[in-house]
C-alpha cells in the first residue's frame, strides 16, 4: 500500500508539472499566433496600400518632369526637351494605368476631378502644343529664307537701270519692305497681334509700288524683276501670315497647358495624401483588431486549458470521491479499471484497498487531506495565467509606437516631396536650393574620382541702375534673357547653370580646371556682351549688358566641402568686380 | 515538445521575411523598368476626308504592337517643311525621322542622314521593292538611306462629263491633244487649268514637253547643269509651251491660282476641262468637299506623245522616311522604319495618299481599277524621273522653278528668261 501511494503521488506531481507546461506553451502559442496573423495581415494591407501611395507618388514624378521639361522647353526649343515631356507622359500614363480607380474618388464626392480624365485631356492639350511649336518653328525658317530671298530681289531690282522720275516708288518700295521686316521682327520678339496687321499693309503698300514699277518700267527685264518681286513680297505676306496664327495659337495654348500640368499635380497631391489617411486609418484598425484577437485568445486559452487540468484530474477527484463513499460507509462501489496504466493500476490497487478498509481507514484519511493540498497549489497556477497577460499589454503598447513613428515618417516624406522643386521661377534655371544640392553632390563625387570641380559666379553689372532706368519687368526680362544666354553657352551635360539670387547666377562645372573654366567664363561674358542687350545706365560696352565673372576650381580634399569653392568663386567675383567689372577674375588654384 | 514549437516560430518568421523580401524586388524592378520611349516624325503629307486621321491610325498601329517605343507623327506646313528640315538639320535639333523626297533633295543632305543597311538591307529591300524605285529612290553612295513611302505619278486629270459634252476623248498624240484643246476653248471652256501659286505646279509642263521631245539623257545632263537652258532642246520645249498659251491652253493667271482650290475645283466645277498633276489630286478628289468618284466623275490619261521614236518615262516624285545622324531615339526611329516598310502599312499609305505604294508586296487587287491602270502604264514606261525641282540639285531647282513662273507671266519673253536663267546657274548664290 505504502509503495501504491508513493507511485500516486509521483503520477500527480508529473501530471501537475506536463498540465502547467502544456498550458503555458499553449497560451505562449495561441499568442504568438495571433500576433503573428496581425503582423502578417498588417503587413499584407499596408503594403498594398502603400505601394499604392508609391505608385502614386511614380505618377506625380513624371507629371512634375512634364512640367519641367515644358518650361525648359519654352526657353531652348530643344526637340530633346519635347522627347523627354513626351516620354514622361508616357511613363505617366502607364502608372496611372496602374492606380486603382478608387484612389481617386474624393470620399466627400464634391471636389474630387476625374484624374484620368484630365490626364488625357492635358495629353492632347501637350499633342496640340508641340504641334503648333513644330509649325511655328518650320515656318519661322521659311520666313527667314523668304526674307533673306527678298532682299536679295531688292537688290537685283536696284540694279536694274530705272529712270530717275521711278525713284520715289523705289524708295516708296525699298521702305515698305523694310519697315513690315521691322515689324516681322518686333512681333517675333515682342508677339504683339497688331504688329501683324501693320507689316500686312506695308507689304501691300510694297506691292503696289512694284506694280507701278512694273507698268513704268522702260525695259522688260527690269519689268520681269518687279513682277518676281511682287512674287517673292506675296510669298512673304502668306508665310507670315501663317507663322503669326501659329505662333498665336502656340502661346494661347501655352498657359492652359501648363495650368492643366499644375492641375494634375494638385489633384494627385490631393489624391496622395488621402490614401496616406487611409493607410493610418488601416494601421489604426489593424491594431485594434490584434489587442481584441489577442484578448479574446487568452480568454479562450484560460477555459481550454481550465478544462484540460479538470480532465487530467477527473480520475483523482473520482477517487476522492469514492473514498468519501468509502469514509460514509459506502463500500459497494469500485473503480473501474481503464487501462493498464498507473491509473489503472490505482484502481485496482482502489479497489483491493476497499476490500480491506477497515485496516486501511486513516492513510486514506491522509490522502484526502494531501489531495487539498495539490487544490491550493492549482489556484496560484492560474494566478501565473492573469500575470502573462499583462505581459501582452506591454507588447501591444510598443508596436503602438511603432505605428505612430511610422506615420511621423510618411509626414516627412510628403514634406520632402513638395520641396523637390528644383526651378527658379523667373528664369527656368536650376533654383538656388537645387544648386546646393547639385553642388554637395558634384563635390562629392570629383573628391572620390580625385577631378577637378569649377564653380563660376556670374554678375549682371550695373543691375540695379537698370531696374531703375528701365523698371522692375524689364529687369526681369533682362535676366531672362542673360539666363537664356548662359544656359546656352554652358551647355554640356555635367554643366549646372542656377539663378544664385537677384541678378547673381552661378555655373557648377564637373571634371573642369581652372583654365577650361576661364575660358567657360569668358565665353559666358562674351556671349552676353555681344548680345547687345541695351542698357544705358552702364557706361561699359557702349551701353549694353555685362557680366562679371568669378572663377573657382580645385580638386576637393577629404575633409573640407564646397563652401571654400563658394567662398573663392565669391571673392573673385568681388575682384572682377572691383576691377572694373565686365571681365572674369581668378580664385588662386591653391591645391593644384 | 517544445522544440517542435520553435521549429514552427522559426517557419513563420522565415515565411514573412519572404514575402517581404519578395514584395521588395517587385518594387525596385517596377521602378527600373524602362517607360516607353518616344519616336518623333515630322512628315508634310497631308490627308483629307476619311484619310484625315491616316498617319495617326498607322501610329497607334505601331504603338499598339509595343516595344516600348511611342510614335508620334506631326504633320509641318508642306513648304514649310522645305527649309525647316534643312535648319533642324543644321543646329543638330532634328526629330528622329521625317519624310523626304527622294532625289536631289536627299542627296543635298546625305552627309547629315544615318545609313539604314542595317534596319533595310538591301537584299530584303530589292524583294519587295522594284529595281527602278531603289536605284532611283533608295540608294545613294551605294548605301541605302531612304525607305520608300509613296510613288506618285503625274498625268492628266479630266472631268468626264465635260469632255463626253464636248465630244473630246482623251488625247494619245500631241496632234490629239492640241485638236481637244481648240475644241474645248471654241466652246468656252478653259481646257486645262493651271494653279501655279505655289510655283512647283508649273514644272510638270516643262517635264513632259522635254522628256516626250529630247532623250531622257539629256534632261539628266541639264539637271545636273551640265547642259544649258539656252540649249535648242529647251527653246524648243518653251515654243511649244509658248504656242499653248498663246492658243489659250490654260487659264488666266496661274500664278494666282492655287492648284488644289483654285485649278483642281475649276475641272471639279467643269470650268475647266483637265489639269495636269500628280495622283495627290486622288485623294484631294474623294475629300469631303468634293467626294468624286474615279473613274465616274473624273478619268486620268498620260501625257500624250511627241516624238514617237522616244521611249516614254514616266514622271512623279517618290517620297520616303530618312533618319538623321542626329536622331535622338534611333533603335526607336529603326523600329518604326521597318514597320514602315511592311506591306499593309504601305497599303494604308497607298489608299490615304492616292499614291502607289512602292512596295511590290502591295497586291494589285488592293488598288482601284484607275490606280491599277496608272499602276500598268508606269510598268509600261521605259523609265521613271523625278520631277525637276527633285532631279536638279537645289540651287539649280529653285531658278527653274523661277524660271517657269516668270515664264508663265511673260511667255513671249522666254529667250530672255532662258539666259537670265542660264546666268542664274552659273552663279549660284542668285535666287
Amino acid at each position: 500500500m505504502q509503495r501504491m501511494f508513493e507511485r500516486l503521488r509521483a503520477y500527480y506531481q508529473r501530471q501537475r508539472l506536463a498540465g502547467k507546461l502544456n498550458l503555458l506553451l499553449l497560451f505562449l502559442l495561441s499568442v504568438l499566433l495571433a500576433n503573428t496573423l496581425a503582423v502578417f495581415g498588417s503587413l499584407a494591407l499596408v503594403y498594398s496600400s502603400n505601394a499604392t501611395l508609391w505608385t502614386l507618388e511614380r505618377f506625380k514624378v513624371q507629371v512634375d518632369t512634364i512640367e519641367h521639361t515644358l518650361l525648359r522647353f519654352r526657353v531652348t526649343h530643344e526637340r530633346v526637351d519635347a522627347q523627354a515631356a513626351h516620354d514622361a507622359l508616357s511613363a505617366a500614363e502607364v502608372w496611372l494605368g496602374r492606380i486603382p480607380a478608387r484612389v481617386f474618388a474624393d470620399p466627400d464626392g464634391a471636389a474630387g476631378e476625374d484624374i484620368p480624365r484630365l490626364m488625357r485631356g492635358f495629353g492632347e492639350q501637350l499633342r496640340a502644343y508641340l504641334y503648333y511649336h513644330e509649325q511655328s518653328v518650320a515656318l519661322g525658317s521659311r520666313l527667314r529664307q523668304t526674307s533673306a530671298k527678298l532682299q536679295e530681289r531688292v537688290r537685283l531690282l536696284r540694279a536694274q537701270a530705272w529712270p530717275e522720275s521711278l525713284d520715289p516708288v523705289l524708295a516708296r518700295l525699298v521702305q515698305a519692305i523694310l519697315q513690315a521686316r521691322l515689324d516681322q521682327q518686333e512681333f517675333v520678339l515682342g508677339e504683339d497681334a497688331a504688329l501683324v496687321g501693320a507689316q500686312r499693309a506695308q507689304l501691300d503698300r510694297a506691292i503696289e509700288a512694284a506694280l507701278e514699277l512694273r507698268q513704268r518700267a522702260p525695259r522688260i527685264e527690269a519689268r520681269i524683276e518687279a513682277y518676281a518681286l511682287t512674287q517673292e513680297i506675296q510669298g512673304v505676306a502668306e508665310t507670315f501670315g501663317r507663322f503669326a496664327e501659329y505662333t498665336r495659337r502656340k502661346r494661347d495654348n501655352e498657359a492652359p497647358l501648363l495650368r492643366a500640368a499644375q492641375r494634375v499635380a494638385e489633384q494627385v497631391g490631393a489624391a496622395a495624401e488621402r490614401q496616406r489617411t487611409t493607410i493610418v486609418r488601416q494601421i489604426v484598425l489593424i491594431v485594434v483588431c490584434t489587442l481584441l484577437a489577442s484578448l479574446l485568445l487568452v480568454v479562450l486559452g484560460s477555459l481550454l486549458g481550465r478544462r484540460f487540468v479538470r480532465g487530467l484530474t477527473r480520475p483523482l477527484d473520482e477517487l476522492v470521491e469514492l473514498s468519501g463513499r468509502l469514509a460514509r460507509g459506502d463500500y459497494a462501489r469500485r473503480m473501474a479499471v481503464r487501462a493498464p496504466d498507473e491509473i489503472g493500476e490505482l484502481a485496482t490497487g482502489f479497489n483491493r484497498m476497499a476490500d480491506t478498509l477497515q485496516a486501511q481507514i486513516e492513510t486514506l484519511q491522509s490522502t484526502g487531506s494531501e489531495l487539498r493540498t495539490r487544490s491550493a497549489e492549482l489556484e496560484s497556477a492560474n494566478q501565473a495565467l492573469l500575470e502573462a497577460k499583462s505581459a501582452t499589454d506591454v507588447l501591444n503598447s510598443s508596436l503602438e509606437a511603432k505605428v505612430l513613428d511610422r506615420t511621423r515618417q510618411l509626414e516627412a516624406v510628403n514634406r520632402q516631396l513638395t520641396e523637390l522643386t528644383v526651378t527658379d521661377a523667373l528664369t527656368g534655371l536650376a533654383n538656388r536650393r537645387h544648386f546646393d544640392t547639385v553642388l554637395a553632390e558634384e563635390w562629392a563625387r570629383a573628391l572620390r574620382a580625385g577631378r577637378p570641380l569649377a564653380l563660376l559666379m556670374v554678375d549682371v553689372d550695373f543691375f540695379k541702375p537698370y531696374n531703375d532706368r528701365y523698371g522692375h519687368q524689364a529687369g526681369d526680362e533682362c535676366l531672362r534673357r542673360v539666363a537664356q544666354f548662359l544656359h546656352a553657352t554652358a551647355r554640356r551635360a555635367g554643366d549646372l547653370v542656377a539663378r544664385y539670387g537677384g541678378e547673381e547666377f552661378v555655373v557648377v562645372s564637373v571634371d573642369t580646371d581652372l583654365s577650361a573654366a576661364c575660358s567657360l567664363a569668358e565665353a559666358l561674358r562674351v556671349a552676353v556682351a555681344g548680345a547687345g542687350i541695351l542698357h544705358e545706365a552702364s557706361p561699359l560696352a557702349g551701353g549694353r549688358v555685362t557680366l562679371s565673372v568669378g572663377v573657382a576650381a580645385a580638386v576637393p580634399q577629404p575633409g573640407e566641402g564646397p563652401e571654400r569653392l563658394l567662398h573663392q568663386a565669391d571673392a573673385a567675383l568681388y575682384r572682377a568686380k572691383s576691377g572694373g567689372r565686365n571681365c572674369v577674375a581668378l580664385a588662386p588654384a591653391s591645391d593644384e | 515538445m517544445l522544440g517542435r514549437a520553435w521549429r514552427r516560430l522559426g517557419w513563420c518568421v522565415c515565411l514573412v521575411l519572404a514575402l517581404w523580401g519578395s514584395a521588395g524586388c517587385e518594387r525596385s524592378a517596377e521602378e527600373n523598368r524602362p517607360a516607353a520611349r518616344n519616336v518623333s516624325l515630322l512628315h508634310y503629307f497631308s490627308f483629307s476626308g476619311a484619310f484625315a486621321g491616316a498617319m495617326d491610325r498607322l501610329a497607334e498601329g505601331f504603338n499598339r504592337e509595343g516595344a516600348g517605343q511611342v510614335l508620334s507623327a506631326l504633320p509641318v506646313d508642306h513648304e514649310a517643311f522645305k527649309t525647316s528640315i534643312l535648319e533642324d538639320l543644321r543646329l543638330g535639333n532634328t526629330a528622329d525621322l521625317y519624310s523626304y523626297w527622294a532625289g536631289a533633295r536627299v542627296r543635298a543632305i546625305v552627309d547629315q542622314l544615318a545609313p539604314l543597311d542595317a534596319t533595310l538591307p538591301l537584299g530584303e529591300l530589292s524583294r519587295s521593292f522594284a529595281p527602278s524605285v531603289i536605284q532611283s529612290a533608295a540608294l545613294y553612295d551605294g548605301h541605302v538611306y531612304l525607305l520608300p513611302l509613296t510613288q506618285h505619278y503625274v498625268g492628266f486629270f479630266y472631268n468626264k462629263k465635260v469632255f463626253a459634252a464636248h465630244g473630246v476623248t482623251p488625247p494619245r498624240t500631241w496632234d490629239e491633244f492640241l485638236q481637244a484643246v481648240a475644241t474645248l476653248r471654241r466652246k468656252g471652256i478653259v481646257p486645262v487649268a493651271l494653279g501655279a501659286k505655289a510655283k512647283w505646279p508649273a514644272q510638270f509642263w516643262f517635264d513632259y514637253l522635254l522628256l516626250r521631245s529630247a532623250p531622257l539623257d539629256y534632261r539628266e545632263r541639264l539637271v545636273r547643269g551640265q547642259a544649258a537652258f539656252t540649249d535648242p532642246e529647251v527653246r524648243h520645249v518653251f515654243s511649244l509651251w509658248r504656242d499653248l498659251v498663246r492658243a489659250g491652253a490654260f487659264n488666266a493667271r496661274p500664278n494666282d491660282l492655287e492648284f488644289d482650290r483654285g485649278a483642281a475645283a475649276m475641272v471639279y466645277r467643269g470650268e475647266a476641262a483637265m489639269t495636269l498633276m500628280g495622283t495627290w489630286l486622288i485623294g484631294y478628289y474623294s475629300g469631303p468637299e468634293y467626294v468624286w468618284l474615279e473613274g465616274e466623275d473624273y478619268g486620268f490619261f498620260p501625257f500624250p506623245v511627241l516624238d514617237p521614236q522616244l521611249p516614254r518615262v514616266a514622271l512623279g516624285p517618290i517620297d520616303g522616311l530618312v533618319m538623321p545622324r542626329a536622331a535622338k531615339n534611333e533603335a526607336g526611329a529603326r523600329r518604326v522604319l521597318r514597320y514602315f516598310a511592311s506591306a499593309p502599312v504601305q497599303e494604308e499609305l497607298s489608299r490615304a495618299t492616292g499614291a502607289l505604294a512602292p512596295s511590290l508586296a502591295v497586291p494589285e487587287r488592293a488598288y482601284s481599277p484607275l490606280k491599277q491602270a496608272i499602276r500598268a502604264d508606269i510598268l509600261n514606261s521605259a523609265a521613271w524621273a523625278f520631277n525637276f525641282d527633285l532631279a536638279a540639285p537645289p540651287a539649280i531647282a529653285e531658278v527653274g522653278l523661277n524660271l517657269f513662273a516668270q515664264f508663265l507671266e511673260f511667255p513671249d519673253q522666254y529667250a530672255h528668261l532662258l539666259e537670265q536663267a542660264e546666268a542664274r546657274v552659273r552663279t549660284p548664290a542668285a535666287p
